[in-house]
């Protein structure tokens, strides 16, 4: 009876470790798939006010040239 | 009854640590075992086909069996598919050029438009190569963030000449709004000209303003 309870607890741990892995394994990888989502919407948002910026300096050049 | 508790608690152990093990397995090669299946699809197709090719074409004449295994051969190069092992679409079965992809068994090339759906997804987990996982993810936020330094140096830039745009406009309004006030003072130009004048430089300060409130909102955007 000691024996069978003692295997039981071994495979209960030995479930519970593999698991965690994998927990852990999808929680860094959902992390990283989150950090590069952020970093990309960044990189979108720099490039949006980039052209922004670079189309007012083209139209504030049309207007200078027009005085 | 010793020996059946122990036979039954080791049984049960092995069973749950196989289902752990595959669990595991399972993910890591999740994407490798996608691209293997796609591989060996297609022969598993071409063998079956060419063991009852009847039997197939009297089952649906108008939509051969073989159509999905067209569909998955697309994945493949031409080289690979194997030109012994598959018969002549003109030759041995005449009913087969009758489906949707009769124009690409004629020409022997693949239509335009289906090489678009093989393309359609995200670019970045297109060509993952011999990356998986871990490794490819790394790599991803790798390129990522170089990327992000790339248009953070391209926003500098486009800051710097904004600014010094800037700068050279106000100038340039200053002495526009100057020289039209002396020439309205000096009655050189009309009332009219005079407010046409204006109107204009009153346009190009509001746009050198918005000008600068975008460069204002890329260094806040930089500096995050």
């Amino acid at each position: 009876m000691r024996k069978v309870l003692f295997i039981t607890a071994m495979t209960a741990i030995l479930l519970v470790a593999c698991n965690g892995k994998t927990k852990e394994k999808k929680a860094a990888e959902a992390a990283q798939a989150a950090e590069i989502q952020r970093i990309d919407s960044v990189t979108a948002e720099i490039d949006s006010i980039k052209n922004v910026i670079d189309s007012a300096a083209v139209e504030v050049d049309e207007l200078i040239n027009e005085l | 009854m010793k020996n059946i508790k122990y036979l039954l608690s080791l049984l049960l152990i092995i069973s749950l640590v196989t289902a752990a093990g595959t669990n595991t397995y399972a993910q890591q090669v999740k994407s490798k075992g996608k691209k293997e299946q796609k591989k060996v699809a297609p022969k598993e197709k071409i063998e079956k086909h060419e063991m009852h090719p009847k039997d197939t074409l009297r089952m649906n004449p108008d939509k051969p069996k073989g159509e999905k295994g067209d569909a998955e051969l697309r994945d493949k190069p031409q080289g690979e598919r194997g030109s012994g092992e598959r018969p002549e679409p003109g030759k041995d079965r005449p009913e087969h050029n009758m489906g949707k992809d009769s124009t690409r068994h004629e020409t022997g090339k693949r239509p335009d438009a289906e090489i678009e759906k093989d393309n359609e997804g995200h670019a970045y987990g297109r060509n993952k190569g011999d990356l998986e996982g871990k490794e490819f993810g790394q790599a991803r936020a790798e390129q990522a963030k170089m990327e992000q330094h790339k248009k953070e140096f391209e926003l500098g830039n486009s800051v710097m000449e904004g600014e010094a745009k800037v700068k050279e406009s106000r100038e340039k309004i200053n002495a526009a709004r100057e020289k039209l006030e002396a020439d309205r003072k000096a009655k050189k130009i009309s009332e009219s000209q005079y407010k046409e004048k204006k109107e204009k430089i009153d346009k190009a300060e509001k746009a050198v303003n918005d000008l600068e409130m975008e460069i204002q909102r890329g260094k806040e955007i930089k500096q995050k």
